[in-house]
Order: C-alpha cells, then sequence, then structure tokens
C-alpha cells in the first residue's frame, strides 16, 4: 500500500513537472529545425514536408503525417531523427541527443504550440494585393473568376492562386520559370487570342518577380493535393483507342497458299512471297554453303567456324545436314552467351551498381540469363524469374536454398539493373529515388512491352492511348521492392546465397574453428616478438643515440595514445622503422622457422575448414506498398491524385487493370509483381509474344519485323509484315514459348537462307528491302569482332561465368583489360564477361558501338569511324591476336598459309586473285622489312602476321554476309 | 453523343494546359514524315542561314564564383559577416549561413562599361567582344549532374552532349579530321570525363574525338609497335584491293565504301591532326599573345591555341577543359585558389578572343566560357563558398552573340538569378541558333520518339533573342 501511495506520488509529480516545463514548438523546436532541416524542408520542400512552423509540420509531407501526436514511436519525425538517418548524415548536422530527446518530449506532449500570425503570408498578401491584384482583375477575372471559373481557377485572391487550377498548381513558391501562371502568359496562351493585347513586358516582369519573390508561409504545398482525375490525366480509353492492331492480341491468320511453292520452305517463305509477289519479285538464290555456314555461327554463336567444323559441315552429305549444323549450334553453350547478350542489353546489365563502386554478386545474374538461354528456358517464364522471382518462392522461411529458389531470386537483378545514384548519402533524395523508378518503367516498357510510356510520365501520351495515370499505375506495381520512402539503398540490396538457418549453421562452425585458429595465432606472436624486436632494434640503431629509446616508445604506442612528441616522432620515423613481416621471417633461426611454418600451416588447414557464403543481388519486397501519387507534369513537388498498381488500360481488358495478388504468391510479399508478369505474359497480351519474336528476327535480319523494337504504338514503324509477325507470336506461345524453336524456324526458311547481294530490279522497288527479297548484309557487334579475332588467333578462352574480368584505365584515358586478373587467360575471355560499366567500356568495344549502359538498350547504332579504322591498323589487341594467329600458321608452306588464313578468318577458300594479291604482299613486304634491317626469317614472320591483320580488317570479317 | 476525334482533342488539351509548346513541337513532329538520319560527316546546311560556323566550348569545370569574377554585389561587401535573411540551398557539410563579401575589386571596362573582377585583367580588355550572362541557372547541385545538365540539357549522362548534335546536324568541313575534337588537360579528365564529349544514342561517328595536347594527338594515330614507314602504306593497299572484290559482290552497300573510305582518312589524319597541333609554325607574338612564354600560362594557353589552328583547319566543334578535376570548386581558400587560377587561365582565354578576331574568324566562330553552376554568398569552411545552381555567370563571344552586352541580374547577394533569367536549355537553344539550327527541329528518334537537343517538350527551351547581335534573324 505505500508503495502503489509512492507511484500514485511520483506519477502526481511527473505531471506536475511537464506541465512546468511544458514545450513549445516556436521555442523548442523551432530553432532545432532553423539549425539543421530548413536546407531540404524549408519552402521548396520536395516531397512537401515544410518544418517551418507547426501548422505545416503537423501537417507532414505528401507520403502524410509525419507526428502522431503523444506517440513518438509512431511519428516518422521521430523515427527518423532517432534512427539518426535525417539529417542525411552527408551534412554533417548532427543533432545532440539532448535535441532528439526534445523532439520526443514534445510529440509525447501532444506537438503543443502557440498560434502565431503567418508574417510570410501577410507580406505576400500585400504584395499580392497591390502588385498583382489589380492586372489580374483587369485581364484574366473575367474567366477566371466569378461563378464558375475556367479550369477550376480563380485568380481573384492570393487564396485562390495558391489554391490553383484542377490540373495543380499555377504557381510554384520561388520558382517563376516553372510556374505556369508565367509560362502560359509567356508562351502567349493566355490571355488567349481575342482578348485584347498580350501582356507586355512590365506587367509579365512583375509577374515574374512576385512570384519569384513569394514566400507562402505554411501550408502551401498542401492545398492542392487532390484525388480527383482530370480528364486530361485519365482519359477513357475507347473502342477505337484498342483498335490499333499492337493493342489487339495477335491472330493465327491462315498460311498464304498461293505463291510459287517450290520456293516455300516453311509458312515464313509463304507470308514473304505473297508480298514480294504482287510487286513483281521473289525470294533471292540461296547462298553457298560455305556462306550459310558463316552466318550461322556468327548468328547464333557469334564466333566463325573452326576449319574443322567446316569439315565437319561439308562432310555431310545426308539430306538435313544444315538442319543438324542449326542443331549442334543450338546446343552449343556459346549460344546463350551470344543471345543472353542481347537480352543483357535490353536489361540494362552492368556489372557495377551504384556510382560505379558496387559490383560483388551482380554477375550471377548475367549467368542466369546465359544459363537461361541455354537451356531454352520458355520465355514466359525467363519473364515471370525477372520480375517477381522473390514472389515465386517462399525464401524468406525456406530452410535449405535449392537452385529452385536461388535461380528466381537472382532473376530479379533485371530490376535492379538501373542507373541508381542512391548510393551516396549526397544523391539519395527523392528525386534521384524516383529517378530509378522511371529508369525502371521505361526499361520495362521500351523492352517487354515494345512500347515507349515515358511521354506519359509528364502529360497522357499524345500519340497512344496512354494516359499519365496509367504511367503512375505502372510505376506503382514496383513501388513495394522499389520504396522512395523506405529506401532500399545499392548496398543493401544483396542476400546471402544460403537460407538463414544455413547461414546461422555456418557462422557457428566458424566461430567453433576462430578458437583454436586465435591460440595458434597468439603462439605465433609470442614466437616472433623477440624477433620483432630484434629488428626494430637494428633499425633504431641509424637514428640519433639520443632519440632512441623515446622513438622506439613512441611507434610503440597505439596510434590514438600518442602524445604530441611521439606524434611526431612516429610521423618522422615511423616508415623508415617498419618491421616487415618479411624480414622477421629471414631473422628466424631455423628451429624457430620451422615452427613458425608449422603454426602458419596449422592455420591455413583450419581456415581451410571454414565455411563461407556469397552474396547474391536481388530484389524483393520491403514492406507493403505505399501510398502513391500521380506527379503532375512529372514534377516531384506537385503530387495529383492517389494512384493504385494496374496494368495499361489499352493492353488489358476493359475493367480488368487491377494488380490482384495471386493466389500462389509466396511468403511476405505484395504479389504486385508477379500479377504483372502474370498479365504480361498471359496468352492474351497482345504485345509481350510479339515483341520478343520482333526481336529474334531483328537479330537475324538486322532489322525486326517492326524496325523500332521499342516502339510498337502508331509513332513506330508499320511492319510491312503484319500477318507473318502474329503468326510467329501465336506459334511461339502454342508451342510453350521456345526461343531455340522459333530460331530454327527462322533459320530453315528459304527466307534467311537468301544470299544478300543486291540487284538492281529489287532495289528498283524495294531498296530498303522492307520485303525481305534478301538477306541483310550486318556489321558485326564490338563482341562478335573481339571474339572472332580471338577464335581466329587461337587464343579465345572459352571459360564460361563467374566475376567479370576487370578493366583499368590507362594513363591516356583508353581502358585496357586489368593484369590484376587472376587467371592469365582471363583476357582472352569472351566480351560478355569483361566488366560492363555504365561510363568506361573497354575501349576497343566503345569504338565498335558497344553501348553506354545509361538505360537500357533494344537496337544499337552501327557506326563507321575513322577511329574504327585506326583500331584496326594500330591497336595492340589486334596486332597480337595477328601474330598469334600468323603463329599458327606459320608450320605451313606460303601457298598453304594463305589457304588456311582466309579458313581461319572468313572460313572460306581465297580465289586465284586474293592468292595472287597476297603473295605479292607477302613478297613485298617480307622485303621491306628486310631493308629495316630485320633478319629474313623474322622479316617473313612480320610479312605474315601483317597479312593476317588485314584479312582480320576486311569488310569481309567485320560484315555477317 | 458527338464523339471528339481522339488526337485533336487531346492536342487541344495539351495547349491548354501549360504545354503548349510542347504540343507545337509535336505537331511539327507529326508532319514530318520523314527525319534526317545522317550516318556520315559530310558538310551540310542548317534550317535557316548561320551566324556562326564553328565553336569553341571552354569548359570552367567545377563552378567558378560568380559574385568573385562576373557579378559585383555592393550589398554583400555591406552584408559581409551578417547571416543570409532567408537561409540558402547548400550541398555540403561545412557551411554557415554568413555572407561572404568578394575580397576583390570590381570596375568598368570598355565602351560597354561592363563590370569585371580585377583578377581577370587580361578578360577586361576585350569586355567590348564578349557577351556576359548573369542570370544564369541550372537544376542541380552535384558536379557531375550538373555538367550533363549543360552539355545535354539533361542531369543523367547518356544523352548526346551538344557538340554531337551539332556535328550530327551540320557535319564537318574538314574531311582529314573529326568533326568534333576535345582537348583536355593531360594531367587527367574533369569530373564526368568522356560521358562529357559522348554522342548517346546518336551515332558514335558523332562523338568527341580526344586529341592529346601532348604527344601523339589521337589515340591508336600511330602502330603500337614501330613499322617501316612504307610498310603500312603497303598494308592499306592490299586491304583496299581485297575490300574492292568484296564490294563488287556486295554492289550499292554505300556502308561498304564509306569503309574503305574511312581508312584513307584514318592516314591523311595521321598527318593532319600531327600538322595541326603542332605549334611550331606559330610565330612567337602569337605564341607570347596565348602566353606560351609563361609556365603558368602555358598548359592551358598550349589548349587555347590548338582550338584555333583546329577550327582553323575546318573542325566544327571543339572543347577544351580547363583542368582535371574540378579546378573551379573553391569550397576553401577562396581568395588564394581564384587569384591562382585566374593568373593560369585568364591570358589565353582573351587571348583566343583576340587571336580569332583579328584573323577575321571571331565572327564565324562561337567562343563559349561556361562551368556548369555558381558559387553560394555564404560562408563555407570560413574562407570558401559552395555550390549553387541558383546562379551563375557565363560569357559568350562572335558567331553572331551581341559584344558588349551584359545579360540578366541577380538578387542583392548573387544567390538567385533574377531579372531576364536564363536557363541551360534556352542558352543551348540560342547557340544551336547561331549555327542555323532550329533545336525544335533538329530530331532524331531514339526510345520510340523524336529526341530533341533541348528535350524541348519537356523544357519548352525558346532562343533567348536579347543575346543576339541580329535578334531578327
Amino acid at each position: 500500500m505505500q508503495r502503489l501511495n509512492f507511484l500514485i506520488l511520483l506519477a502526481g509529480w511527473a505531471t506536475l513537472s511537464a506541465a512546468e516545463s511544458s514545450l513549445s514548438f516556436e521555442r523548442d523546436i523551432l530553432p532545432i529545425f532553423t539549425a539543421n532541416c530548413f536546407n531540404c524542408h524549408g519552402g521548396g520542400s520536395l516531397i512537401g514536408l515544410d518544418l517551418r512552423t507547426a501548422q505545416s509540420t503537423l501537417q507532414g509531407s505528401h507520403q502524410g503525417s509525419v507526428v502522431v501526436k503523444g506517440s513518438p514511436e509512431q511519428s516518422r519525425l521521430y523515427q527518423k531523427v532517432s534512427s539518426r538517418t535525417m539529417p542525411p548524415p552527408a551534412f554533417k548536422l548532427k543533432l545532440t541527443d539532448t535535441e532528439i530527446e526534445t523532439i520526443k518530449r514534445w510529440i509525447a506532449e501532444g506537438a503543443p504550440h502557440t498560434e502565431i500570425k503567418n508574417e510570410n503570408l501577410q507580406a505576400a498578401t500585400e504584395q499580392f494585393d497591390k502588385l498583382l491584384k489589380p492586372l489580374l482583375n483587369e485581364r484574366c477575372a473575367g474567366c477566371h473568376g466569378t461563378g464558375k471559373p475556367m479550369a477550376g481557377l480563380d485568380l481573384r485572391t492570393l487564396s485562390s492562386v495558391r489554391a490553383g487550377s484542377k490540373n495543380g498548381p499555377v504557381v510554384v513558391e520561388g520558382e517563376a520559370d516553372k510556374s505556369p501562371l508565367l509560362r502560359r502568359t509567356l508562351n502567349g496562351s493566355m490571355p488567349p487570342k481575342g482578348s485584347g493585347k498580350p501582356l507586355d513586358q512590365a506587367q509579365i516582369e512583375t509577374l515574374r518577380q512576385w512570384i519569384d519573390s513569394a514566400r507562402f508561409g505554411s501550408g502551401a504545398t498542401h492545398t492542392n493535393l487532390r484525388e480527383q482525375f482530370s480528364e486530361a490525366e485519365a482519359p477513357e480509353i475507347t473502342a477505337k483507342d484498342r483498335a490499333f492492331w499492337a493493342f489487339q492480341p495477335p491472330v493465327k491468320r491462315a498460311v498464304p497458299m498461293r505463291g510459287n511453292k517450290e520456293l516455300v520452305r516453311n509458312p515464313i517463305d509463304a507470308f514473304v512471297l505473297a508480298k514480294l509477289e504482287p510487286k513483281g519479285l521473289s525470294l533471292s538464290p540461296a547462298a553457298s554453303d560455305a556462306e550459310l555456314l558463316r552466318r550461322a555461327y556468327l548468328d547464333l554463336i557469334g564466333l566463325p567456324p573452326t576449319p574443322d567444323e567446316i569439315k565437319l559441315f561439308t562432310s555431310d552429305t545426308q539430306p538435313r545436314a544444315y538442319e543438324r549444323m542449326i542443331d549442334r549450334l543450338l546446343e552449343s553453350k556459346q549460344y546463350g552467351i551470344r543471345w543472353g547478350r542481347h537480352w543483357l542489353d535490353s536489361a540494362g546489365y552492368t556489372d557495377t551498381t551504384g556510382q560505379e563502386t558496387i559490383f560483388e554478386g551482380i554477375w550471377r545474374y548475367r549467368d542466369y540469363v546465359v544459363e537461361s538461354f541455354n537451356e531454352d528456358k520458355p520465355y514466359d517464364r525467363f519473364l515471370v524469374e525477372q520480375i517477381a522471382g522473390d514472389e515465386l518462392v517462399d525464401w524468406r522461411s525456406a530452410t535449405k536454398y535449392s537452385p529452385e529458389i536461388l535461380k528466381p531470386l537472382i532473376a530479379t537483378g533485371y530490376l535492379r539493373s538501373t542507373f541508381d545514384r542512391t548510393d551516396a548519402d549526397i544523391t539519395n533524395l527523392p528525386q534521384e529515388r524516383y529517378d530509378v523508378l522511371i529508369d525502371l518503367v521505361d526499361k520495362v516498357s521500351n523492352g517487354l512491352l515494345g512500347l515507349s510510356v515515358g511521354c506519359a510520365r509528364c502529360h497522357t501520351h499524345k500519340f497512344d492511348p496512354i494516359p499519365q495515370r496509367d504511367y503512375y499505375r505502372m510505376m506503382a506495381v514496383f513501388s513495394s521492392a522499389y520504396n522512395p520512402w523506405n529506401w532500399t539503398t545499392p548496398q543493401e540490396r544483396f542476400l546471402p546465397s544460403v537460407s538463414k538457418a544455413d547461414r546461422e549453421e555456418i557462422d557457428r562452425h566458424n566461430a567453433e574453428l576462430e578458437r583454436p585458429i586465435a591460440d595458434l595465432k597468439k603462439q605465433l606472436a609470442r614466437l616472433r616478438a623477440p624477433y620483432e624486436e630484434r629488428v626494430l632494434d637494428a633499425k633504431l640503431m641509424l637514428l640519433p643515440e639520443a632519440i632512441r629509446v623515446d622513438t622506439k616508445l613512441a611507434v610503440q604506442t597505439p596510434k590514438d595514445k600518442r602524445d604530441t612528441v611521439q606524434q611526431f616522432l612516429a610521423k618522422k620515423f615511423g616508415a623508415s622503422l617498419e618491421v616487415k613481416p618479411a624480414e622477421i621471417d629471414s631473422a628466424l633461426n631455423p628451429e624457430d622457422k620451422k615452427v613458425n611454418t608449422r603454426l602458419n600451416q596449422e592455420i591455413t588447414t583450419l581456415n581451410g575448414y571454414k565455411r563461407s557464403y556469397d552474396k547474391i543481388q536481388a530484389l524483393w519486397d520491403t514492406g507493403p506498398p505505399p501510398s502513391m501519387r500521380l506527379l503532375q507534369r512529372g514534377v516531384l513537388a506537385s503530387p495529383g491524385p492517389k494512384v493504385t498498381p494496374g496494368f495499361l488500360a489499352v493492353l488489358s481488358p476493359p475493367g480488368k487493370t487491377d494488380t490482384v495478388r495471386p493466389q500462389d504468391a509466396q511468403g511476405e510479399t505484395s504479389g504486385q509483381r508477379l500479377a504483372f508478369a502474370r498479365w504480361l505474359t498471359s496468352r492474351e497480351h497482345p504485345l509481350t509474344a510479339r515483341v520478343m519474336v520482333n526481336r529474334v528476327w531483328q537479330h537475324h535480319f538486322g532489322k525486326g519485323i517492326v524496325q523500332t523494337p521499342d516502339n510498337f504504338g502508331r509513332m513506330g514503324a508499320p511492319p510491312p509484315h503484319p500477318e507473318l509477325l502474329d503468326w510467329l507470336a501465336v506459334d511461339f506461345m502454342e508451342n510453350g514459348w521456345s526461343l531455340k524453336r522459333l530460331h530454327r524456324q527462322i533459320m530453315v526458311s528459304a527466307t534467311y537462307r537468301q544470299r544478300s547481294r543486291q540487284t538492281p530490279e529489287g532495289n528498283a522497288v524495294d531498296p530498303d528491302n522492307a520485303l525481305l527479297w534478301r538477306m541483310n548484309l550486318l556489321r558485326l557487334e564490338s563482341e562478335t569482332i573481339r571474339d572472332s579475332m580471338l577464335a581466329v588467333s587461337g587464343k579465345l578462352d572459352l571459360t564460361m561465368g563467374g566475376p567479370a574480368i576487370l578493366l583499368k584505365p590507362r594513363p591516356d584515358g583508353l581502358q585496357e583489360i586489368s593484369d590484376e586478373n587472376t587467371a592469365p587467360a582471363s583476357r582472352f575471355r569472351r566480351s560478355l564477361y569483361i566488366e560492363a560499366r555504365r561510363g568506361y567500356p573497354l575501349t576497343f568495344l566503345e569504338v565498335f558501338d558497344s553501348p553506354l549502359m545509361q538505360g537500357s538498350c533494344n537496337r544499337r547504332s552501327n557506326s563507321a569511324t575513322p577511329l574504327q579504322s585506326l583500331t584496326l591498323l594500330n591497336d595492340d589487341f589486334i596486332v597480337n591476336a595477328a601474330e598469334a594467329m600468323a603463329e599458327r600458321l606459320a608450320p605451313a608452306k606460303t601457298p598453304a598459309q594463305i589457304e588456311l588464313a582466309y579458313e581461319l578468318a572468313l572460313s572460306r577458300k581465297p580465289t586465284a586473285e586474293e592468292v595472287n594479291a597476297c603473295n605479292r604482299h607477302m613478297r613485298e613486304q617480307t622485303q621491306v622489312f628486310i631493308d629495316a634491317n630485320v633478319s629474313p626469317e623474322q622479316a617473313a614472320s612480320k610479312a605474315l602476321a601483317s597479312l593476317c591483320q588485314i584479312l582480320l580488317s576486311t569488310n569481309e570479317f567485320l560484315y555477317r554476309n | 453523343m458527338i464523339r471528339v476525334d481522339r488526337t485533336v482533342s487531346r492536342r487541344e488539351l495539351l495547349a491548354m494546359s501549360g504545354l503548349g509548346f510542347g504540343a507545337i513541337a509535336a505537331a511539327t513532329l507529326l508532319q514530318a514524315e520523314t527525319t534526317p538520319n545522317h550516318t556520315d560527316l559530310q558538310p551540310r546546311p542548317g534550317h535557316f542561314a548561320a551566324s556562326a560556323k564553328a565553336v569553341i566550348q571552354m569548359v570552367q569545370n567545377g563552378g567558378p564564383s560568380q559574385m568573385d569574377l562576373f557579378d559585383p554585389k555592393p550589398e554583400l561587401t555591406k552584408r559581409g559577416g551578417q547571416p543570409h535573411p532567408d537561409g540558402v540551398e547548400i550541398h555540403q557539410p561545412d557551411n554557415q549561413n554568413i555572407l561572404l563579401p568578394s575580397s576583390f575589386e570590381f570596375s568598368k571596362h570598355g565602351q560597354s562599361g561592363m563590370e569585371l573582377s580585377e583578377i581577370l585583367p587580361h578578360l577586361s580588355t576585350i569586355a567590348d567582344d564578349i557577351c556576359l550572362i548573369r542570370s544564369m541557372h541550372t537544376e542541380h547541385n552535384n558536379h557531375p549532374e550538373a555538367l550533363h545538365m549543360l552539355l545535354t540539357c539533361k542531369i543523367f549522362p547518356g544523352r548526346p552532349v551538344v557538340g554531337s548534335w551539332i556535328t550530327y546536324a551540320l557535319g564537318s568541313v574538314s574531311q582529314n579530321l573529326p568533326a568534333y575534337v576535345v582537348l583536355r588537360d593531360p594531367a587527367g579528365y574533369s569530373v564526368g570525363a568522356r560521358l562529357l564529349w559522348s554522342s548517346g544514342w546518336l551515332p558514335a561517328l558523332y562523338q568527341g574525338v580526344e586529341f592529346s595536347s601532348s604527344g601523339t594527338p589521337v589515340h591508336h594515330l600511330k602502330p603500337s609497335r614501330p613499322l617501316p614507314p612504307t610498310a603500312q602504306r603497303r598494308n592499306l593497299d592490299l586491304l583496299n584491293g581485297l575490300n574492292k572484290i568484296h564490294s563488287q559482290n556486295h554492289p550499292g552497300e554505300t556502308e561498304l565504301d564509306a569503309r574503305i573510305q574511312n581508312f584513307e582518312l584514318a592516314a591523311r589524319m595521321q598527318l593532319a591532326a600531327m600538322d595541326a597541333l603542332d605549334l611550331s609554325k606559330e610565330p612567337e607574338s602569337v605564341r607570347k599573345l596565348y602566353g606560351l612564354d609563361n609556365p603558368i600560362t602555358a598548359p592551358y594557353g598550349t589548349r587555347c591555341l590548338m582550338a584555333r589552328r583546329l577550327v582553323e583547319a575546318g573542325v566544327r566543334f571543339v572543347q577544351i577543359f580547363v583542368g582535371k578535376g574540378q579546378p573551379w570548386d573553391h569550397h576553401a581558400n577562396l581568395k588564394h585558389d581564384l587569384q591562382q587560377l585566374c593568373a593560369k587561365t585568364d591570358q589565353p582565354s582573351a587571348a583566343l578572343v583576340k587571336d580569332l578576331k583579328s584573323r577575321g574568324l571571331l565572327d564565324s566562330t562561337v567562343v563559349m566560357w561556361a562551368g556548369e553552376f555558381g558559387r553560394l554568398p555564404t560562408t563555407q569552411n570560413a574562407d570558401g563558398r559552395d555550390h549553387n545552381r541558383n546562379a551563375f555567370s557565363l560569357w559568350l563571344a562572335g558567331g553572331g552573340f551581341k559584344p558588349g552586352l551584359v545579360h540578366g541580374a541577380t538578387d542583392h547577394f548573387g544567390y538567385k538569378a533574377t531579372i531576364d533569367r536564363v536557363s541551360v536549355p534556352n542558352l543551348q537553344a540560342t547557340l544551336l541558333h547561331t549555327l542555323g539550327l532550329d533545336h525544335s527541329r533538329l530530331t532524331y528518334p531514339h526510345g520510340g520518339r523524336l529526341e530533341t537537343p533541348t528535350e524541348v517538350s519537356i523544357t519548352g527551351a525558346s532562343v533567348v533573342r536579347e543575346l543576339l547581335k541580329n535578334p531578327s534573324i
């Protein structure tokens, strides 16, 4: 009873003292905010949080309130300051513990404040009434005034101006150039034509200066949050919109039956001939066997055939030798490397993330892609894994990570391959976070949907029926994994490659080994200590005797415990007195040396028993989806109505645009992405299959049936063969979304087997070869050029997978392969494995147009520049490759050398004319070298190397016929 | 119910919603049935008559301090030591909200009476030749972002820089040299490095080609291992012969022919580039003008003089970097470091304008001196200034820009551009205008839409006619 009394007393006292020292926003909180928060959360806060008054603080940000009166723990304001995520550490504006405590108490006490008049607002009102009111009343209030103001915009009072129009704010505080009120007058659209003369310069200047100096104080950013979409933001999708061919699900039409049947090898040819014959054209004759062989090799594996492979093909005289050759190539592991590269272009893959500083574990996604192509993973499954792999498996509670769990997790690397600067505090701000989402929506829509929805970020798409609302609904699908208000930085996007249970088991196992290891290390230290002392003493002898003792003490004192004199001594002599381990090693007497070796061996052995796990980069939902809003004009500071995750309406059946968590979504996840992936890979989806079939076609023919692979919309190139595209797309889906089957289908067609030579007849009717009366000549991609040179030189290392081969910059700025790579042959590995960065690719690849991965790339440019010529003439890489190739040829005699060189480099025998030219070159070039005092044998081998380099520089080598 | 045609109604909506300009541009794009899609460097005309043929862009990376160089602020001097009344947007740690007056005197120069700082004595002698903008503003406070903005009108890397757009549009007069040459500090790259002359998604043909101002001017210009002089010629002859045989089997493939010609161009470039950068051919008086006789001014002076020789040789766009890293980035020790940097660069920058003028080349060459942003009027680290995107100054000369003009103004302290504000896209639009190019009609298809150099549909960029000598063109 006594105790209870005491407690009551205590409680009463506590209440009393709180009342006595009650906090006030203005007196206690505002100074903290002023000193630490206003740089971002003053007038111009991007996320709408204005901490300048109690009122605006309580109103919160665009995301909602930040203060829950009475509950600091539930208040985001307190969460952020107490966890020290705010102010951002980068600014070095550290709140004291007392300040944080004050904020906590203030919230706990119900966030008390005194209502004071907002001086800013008062000043702004006075200014407005004096400067602007007369002008606006005279010129604008006729329409934007009484009754039903046009566009919902009333320009008569400051508060109504601040309320904006139905499209959003018209004045951005302090930013005249961003304010529609000024912009509309500047571009002459307001006042509208016919309502008198435009505003004069002085009037515009008044307007500008008022907006630039406008400071409304609290609440300004909140007046315009609305929940209704305007007509402009969310126009209805009509039947007419849906009628456009690309928005209709593909239909398999009957294969045309007319035309020259003898030319038709499969339905592709029938569709192509059906368009050619009415124009008086037909398919070109088939290319030669040698040409077809080289074409197929370069297309499917990105390497030329070896002499043995040429022999294998030419000696196969049975029917269907060509088909068998295609099958061999599709079974080759090199196929995944070639086609994985195409996919990684579209995925915008790089081996680094953030500002090129983080790379561990990212490469697993690249290997996943290669493996998926090699195992012919159905394309629909491939997409679902990349978009929602983490929702397919319950990895959070799995006790073991089987490949079935790991692979889908790694697959989400697709969504992680975006340009992202949020790894640094200074650029981990709301805009930069949104930039990641914007990049992601661009990539997914360009690469998978074949639509450029990016325009709809700022306004409803001008040409395609993509409302601005739909853009933000699509963005919201990814927001529970990329939550701009609860951000996972690039450093935090890794999962251990083993389950939680396994991790604990490994940690325990390793900890058990740590004890004996520590013991051994102690023994080792004891053994070496006297020697270390002796070596140090010997070194000290070089110093004047007077300071030896002090200096020794100084260097042996831990860094942070040294006094000023010791710091000086350590700085001056520390480096010269440093005892290196090797010096101790050599000082050991024979007996101790043995012990030393044994102890080291034992440590190594024990360390060898340790188990480890790796990092994998993955994407997962970090919590429930945040509330996402449409951004007016794409501006973060101008949020519009809330959006829920959803699909593009024009690609969905009417009324079925919401993402619904699928039944089979696993674990604590929203299921939004899985729903999106299922929608994307549904048989009814108008675009997914078409876009992929078109991509495959593009890499076989140089251009797609739709020549704009990332835009199937109204502004895209209309396809000359829509029926063929649709037939292939449906056939693709009907046959398990198999890419290998699609390759086979395309490559056995007579259309693919045509020769590439232009003809006057064809050029007269169809100079762009839109109708496919011939094959197109294609410049090889940078990787294929490099890999083919390595293959021909005999140096190519076909090792697959693993961390990237690192690059290093040369002093002159070129990027070359670093010597630090462990395996000596690694510099000869396929280009796919060379470190892919956003900024600085291997110079050789960059010169031949490998894309700078700032976003993603669905079609590479293909230039012919003098720098390429200079590279082919003078770059070390090609000079070395040519020399290695010459060494391969060396054992043969001269005429055979030329033949073999042609076979290696160009997969064919040289003509007599070519043999003559090469012979003459060899003779004359040898003489040139002899004249330059080179020995005759060396001169001959140099001449041979120069011939090899020329062959590797020919157009025939650089182009696929 | 009558249904209004969707396209029209949407366009009308756009025209009403403050995006009028974008809608107009879009309408233009709709009409443009085919866009020119060049993939060569042949010289070609722009959209209308040009006042300039070439551009020398001197990138002053780091963010030069406008209130110490170009924009005198008596109020800042008067109220030095007091707090800035509204606070300013800071970027880095160790800032104080205390006004820091300039340590330098300003005085009037030339007939125009342009006020310039005492640490720009050489620029002051050509005040009547330059067009000074005091009201620039940009979008980001971080170096790489602001540099991308300055060069591509967007803060992200990946878009083509303005030099690439210009060479894409106009090709090159010289067939022996690249159309777009970059001269950087041999000591190292600017922050942003090679992305600052990237052609982005334009063909790689239009990217800047780095010429080294010491040693061999172009990468791979010479064989990595010595080769007897005739050996390379013989190699080229055989290659040419084999390529011609190949071309006979592929008639009509222009790309193959271009590649054959490129090898010849590469061979010619080996001579022309050496020649263009050989400053020993310049008379002593010219070398002196650029300060080549003084080890302090010589490195930057060398690049300025090379730029003139390249423009003379027909190069369309030359980009000079003032130094590696970010030389103008004076977060501390502002007074001393500014003096030092001006001592290195003021004379050569002014010399380039004088030299071009005396050769009659200034009328057809735009010289542009520009950093990526300005600096704050407040104090950082006791004697430095932090980044400021809200105001900066830059100057242009020649090529149709109005000489002796001071355009725009900032607030009392130089924190924010207030009068006649010029955005980076507007400046870019104006620069393109002097080259006879309409920025809204210069397009390239990318990502399913027609891109423009100023991203006009979003930025609403327009030409700042007040900056032009002849605003009516």
